[in-house]
């Protein structure tokens, strides 16, 4: 139980990793190859209400990933992985799903991200499910902010509640990086857990 | 609605101080446990509210308009009386408070939770009639924090609670907001409680 909850954390931080260089790359590939304009694209799309902050991702990636194997354990030991993230466009943008495939020493894993736009709040939720659950956790929710996404969410690791926070950065049209990590602190301090740097292969319509 | 959580405290006994202050005592620590050290709190905090045990006058504070920027603070004054049940695991405190802004009635149940030594805090408001996702979380050094994430308004955000300053006769809470992930917190309920009955 714990290994597949720690294992859909991981999955979950690398394909909102993904998600995020998708979103800068899309946005770069439409408009311009420089990334500031990626960046204003982001900032307009924030103001207009947020259903394109995905835009920039859609399109097939490579990704590489760096998960703590046991997260808030003072343990130090990352394992590696290698895959393929596939994110396709739904509803016009104001959902997204992401496949993510991915293989390392520490084994092969399937995971899946539905991003649903909520346009009351406009917010994002970011909801994750490993083949290996078979199941949606908890999402977690946000906004993108100058170019940044930031998501959080409450959950129970080995037992205990911890916030969760997923972070979508370093957006070009042709990469991005995501970071999930664990407060047991309510937010004062941070545990980096799942590092992804995607680069992309194919734009959504290759 | 969310704004209208509080919290009522006091330390009862000498030794309710002691039971919250850091327990280093890990129930179990098997070989080659995956439970990670950093999350094994201090172990037994099924005392840590005992202090709240008894009937206590309130002074309220609530922001009438949270997290738009608003500093605009209305006053309550009223009552609360915690009971202890499964021998302090759980208690329920009714909560009655009136102000020129209105009168609320609002009911707190806690839940210690003796796996992962938390506690859970689930708040009601006679208003509407149910309970909200409780506040989870534990006393350190006599401070206790208790944290969720629920909507206000329809946006998600964090919620926090902290019980501090408590003694055998007095106690304060405080309930803060916080949009950006814990990097900001705004306070908008705050009571001060002194005892009046054991």
């Amino acid at each position: 139980m714990e290994k597949m909850q720690r294992l859909q954390l991981v999955l979950r931080y690398i394909v909102s990793c993904a998600g995020i260089f998708f979103a800068a790359s899309s946005i770069g590939l439409a408009q311009t190859d420089s990334a500031k304009s990626v960046t204003h694209m982001l900032i307009s799309a924030g103001q207009s209400g947020g259903e394109h902050d995905f835009d920039f991702e859609f399109g097939t990636w490579k990704t590489e990933l760096t998960r703590l194997l046991h997260p808030l354990s003072d343990s130090h030991t990352w394992v590696k992985y290698e895959g393929t993230i596939v994110v396709h466009k739904v509803w016009n943008g104001r959902a997204n799903l992401v496949e993510l495939e991915a293989d390392g020493s520490a084994g092969h894993f399937e995971g899946l991200s539905l991003r649903l736009y909520n346009p009351q709040s406009h917010q994002w939720s970011l909801n994750f499910a490993s083949s290996r659950a078979g199941t949606f956790s908890q999402p977690t929710i946000g906004e993108f902010k100058n170019g940044r996404g930031e998501f959080f969410d409450q959950e129970t690791l080995n037992g205990r509640a911890i916030l969760v926070r997923f972070v979508i950065s370093d957006i070009t049209p042709n990469s991005c990086r995501f970071e999930q990590a664990f407060s047991a602190d309510g937010g004062k301090t941070w545990e980096v857990n799942w590092i992804a740097k995607d680069t992309r292969i194919k734009g959504e319509a290759d | 609605m969310k704004a209208h959580r509080h919290k009522i405290w006091i330390f009862l006994f000498g030794a309710a101080v002691s039971l919250v202050s850091p327990r280093i005592v890990l129930s179990q620590t098997a070989p080659g446990s995956e439970k990670p050290a950093a999350q094994n709190s201090p172990a037994d905090g099924q005392h840590d509210f005992d202090f709240e045990i008894g009937t206590w006058k309130i002074h309220l504070k609530k922001l009438v308009h949270p997290l738009t920027g608003s500093t605009t603070w209305v006053e309550f004054d009223g009552t609360s009386a915690t009971r202890k049940a499964w021998e302090g695991r759980a208690d329920v405190e009714e909560f009655e408070t009136d102000g020129a802004a209105g009168h609320i009635e609002g009911m707190t149940v806690r839940l210690y939770n003796p796996q992962s030594h938390q506690w859970s805090l689930y708040w009601a408001n006679a208003k509407d009639g149910t309970f909200l996702t409780p506040l989870i979380g534990g006393f350190k050094d006599g401070r206790g924090e208790f944290y969720d994430q629920e909507f206000y308004e329809g946006k998600s955000i964090y919620n926090r609670f902290i019980w501090s300053e408590i003694t055998p006769n007095s106690a304060h809470f405080e309930q803060s907001f916080s949009t950006d992930g814990g990097k900001t917190w705004e306070t908008n309920w705050i009571t001060d409680q002194t005892r009046v009955k054991p």
